[in-house]
């Protein structure tokens, strides 16, 4: 049998430098998995397995939230009801400086709150206020840095595909892990507030401020009424029916895309186009994403085989360190991998070592899935390879440089960094709630 | 999709006898995708009357669970072949992107090479597994059993049609692109 660490090496090796030659990482994982089954396992027993294993993978119930989840975000991007807030929200602000920043996080929070995708959030972010922003005379980091954190908040609030893909892969429970993103997304869009308040203090010429036509209250007050308040249907169809303990993950997604398409038809905003487009899109990210699933799900199993999960277990229990720093390295060892590929990839290469480390740890599965999520979600702004940050630099002015956006960004990633730090102080902070569950 | 890279050169003219077969070819990867999202689109209907029959006291679906099991193998299979065309897969080309052209064309080559085989070779022992359940009559039991060869014909079929469009980019000269990110 071949050492542990070559073991590692061949396995993780293969798939880094497949993916950096800018194989599709589904195919990545699958041609590593056959070289490793073929070692490790047998030959063409091996492929068989593999090949089982894959249909196992995606015929389970629990990963059924994710295309119902991308469904609301589609409906909602695609009807323009997800405008329909942002207008209404508009009309509440007033002439407050910066209020294009604040609009952006409350907003985005409320709209993370009814969509499951974080591509489409940002994607409705980015096309709604940055070209205002810049109309305006924003600054670059007054734009770039409320749109990206918002982005990546979207993966921790639910309804969040990327948090239903670490429970049904980490075995985690799902709605609890859900449920448990609630209340660390809120106070992280609170501090997203209060960053935007303390820099247009110290920079007030950052967000200029302007004459706004001011809405009466009534106006505000209906505004909210008619294109808000029917959203809370969502959330509760979401939120509400798990809190309650009514529906299963499962069912409470599928609700909640039900909601918003008897929304849509209320409003009279469901056409054919827009069914259309969004079980287009959904299928687009459903099938890329239950594609590298089925790619890796042979994965664990050959790290397993080869004694490299063992290997790897031992060596780094063998430090003898404390728990808060296993947690800091884990949290260390995502934020790099966050550097150079997607989250679902880091899920698939990271969970195999990091779930039975923290049985050892003794730590809560689902508060390690919510500061997982967070550290997962700093990929999306870290260079060089922080996806969020090509979009941006894609939507910013000519000669606009990656240093640029990334510098924007950096205050948002400090207030995750802060996040972590208070989640690892306060574990109650992602607990409270899914003890609460009924 | 309105935010997804989508490269938009999927239909072209096809001369002589093949274009037919072309066109057919050509309907059977979009007709697959559609037919996939179909499968979304009955999970969001499927699920919640199959809860509000349950609670009304009304005889429960049985078949939705292991229904909704398969949609998922069903969407992503069906989906697969389909991505390749749009350039949907998930790839990292940061780094390709550095290499001077004609490395990064090898490169390309390499991997479409790599692509195709690999996905002939899953499609070739997928296709026998599914053979020989369908042979022994095998059963996946779940909330209703459902025959033991579907799931593997499925991804059969997926596999094989994924090489061929890893095979019709060689042919055309074309790169695979690819998105960035699955957040």
């Amino acid at each position: 049998m071949m050492a542990w660490t070559m073991a590692s090496a061949l396995m993780a090796g293969g798939i880094v430098t497949l993916m950096a030659l800018g194989t599709p990482i589904f195919i990545a994982f699958l041609a590593i998995n056959v070289v490793g089954v073929v070692v490790f396992m047998g030959g063409m027993p091996g492929v068989d397995q593999l090949i089982a294993n894959a249909t196992e993978s995606l015929t389970t119930f629990t990963l059924a939230p994710v295309p119902l989840f991308l469904v609301m975000g589609e409906l909602f991007f695609h009807t323009g009801l997800a405008m329909r807030v942002f207008d209404a929200l508009d009309k509440c602000l007033g002439g407050v400086r910066g209020r294009l920043s604040y609009l952006t996080i409350g907003g985005g929070t409320l709209f993370a709150t009814l969509s499951g995708s974080s591509l489409a959030n940002t994607a409705l972010l980015g096309s709604l206020m940055v070209p205002e922003m810049r109309k305006r005379g924003y600054r670059n980091h007054m734009i770039t840095g409320p749109i990206v954190g918002i982005g990546g908040l979207a993966m921790i609030i639910p309804p969040s595909t990327l948090a239903v893909l670490l429970g049904s892969i980490g075995r985690i429970d799902v709605g609890a892990l859900l449920i448990a993103g609630v209340v660390p997304g809120l106070v992280l869009a609170a501090m997203y507030l209060l960053l935007v308040r303390v820099q247009v203090a110290i920079d007030p010429d950052a967000a200029p401020g302007y004459r706004t036509e001011r809405a009466g209250w009534g106006e505000a007050l209906w505004a909210l009424l008619v294109n808000v308040l029917p959203m809370g249907l969502v959330v509760f169809s979401v939120i509400g029916l798990m809190l309650l303990g009514w529906a299963t993950p499962t069912e409470s997604a599928a609700f909640g895309a039900l909601s918003v398409v008897i929304l849509a038809a209320a409003y009279r905003v469901l056409t054919w186009e827009v069914i259309v487009a969004a079980l287009r899109g959904t299928l687009n990210v459903t099938a890329m994403m239950f594609l590298i699933i089925l790619g890796s799900s042979t994965f664990s199993q050959i790290l397993a085989f080869s004694g490299a999960t063992s290997g790897l277990i031992g060596w780094a229990t063998g430090f003898e360190v404390n728990a808060h720093v296993m947690l800091l390295i884990m949290v260390l060892v995502l934020i790099v991998l966050g550097m150079f590929m997607d989250q679902l990839s880091m899920m698939m290469l990271t969970l195999p070592i990091f779930m039975p480390l923290i049985g050892v740890y003794g730590f809560d599965p689902v508060w390690f899935g919510v500061i997982m999520l967070l550290a997962l979600e700093l990929g999306l702004a870290t260079p060089p390879f922080g996806m969020q940050l090509f979009i941006m630099v894609g939507v910013s002015p000519p000669g606009t440089r990656l240093g640029d956006v990334a510098w924007a960004c950096l205050p948002y990633i400090l207030c995750t960094l802060a996040m972590i730090v208070l989640l690892a102080i306060f574990p109650d902070l992602a607990l409270m709630l899914p003890r609460a569950m009924l | 999709m309105g935010y997804l890279t989508a490269s938009r050169n999927g239909g072209t003219a096809h001369r002589g006898s093949l274009a037919p077969l072309v066109r057919l070819y050509d309907g059977l990867i979009v007709g697959l995708a559609a037919f996939g999202a179909l499968c979304l689109a009955a999970v969001v209907v499927a699920i919640p009357v199959d809860v509000m029959m349950r609670n009304l006291g009304l005889k429960p679906m049985m078949w939705v669970s292991a229904g909704v099991e398969y949609a998922m193998l069903v969407a992503a299979a069906s989906g697969g072949p389909w991505l390749v065309r749009i350039r949907g897969h998930v790839a990292v080309d940061s780094f390709v992107a550095l290499l001077p052209r004609p490395v990064r064309r090898s490169v390309e080559v390499a991997v479409q090479l790599l692509a195709a085989g690999l996905c002939g070779l899953l499609a070739w022992r997928a296709g026998v597994l599914a053979l020989e359940q369908a042979a022994r009559g095998s059963v996946d039991i779940r909330a209703v059993d459902i025959p033991g060869w579907i799931s593997y014909a499925c991804l059969a079929v997926c596999f094989a049609l994924v090489a061929l469009e890893f095979v019709r980019l060689l042919l055309r000269g074309e790169g695979h692109g690819g998105q960035g990110g699955t957040a």
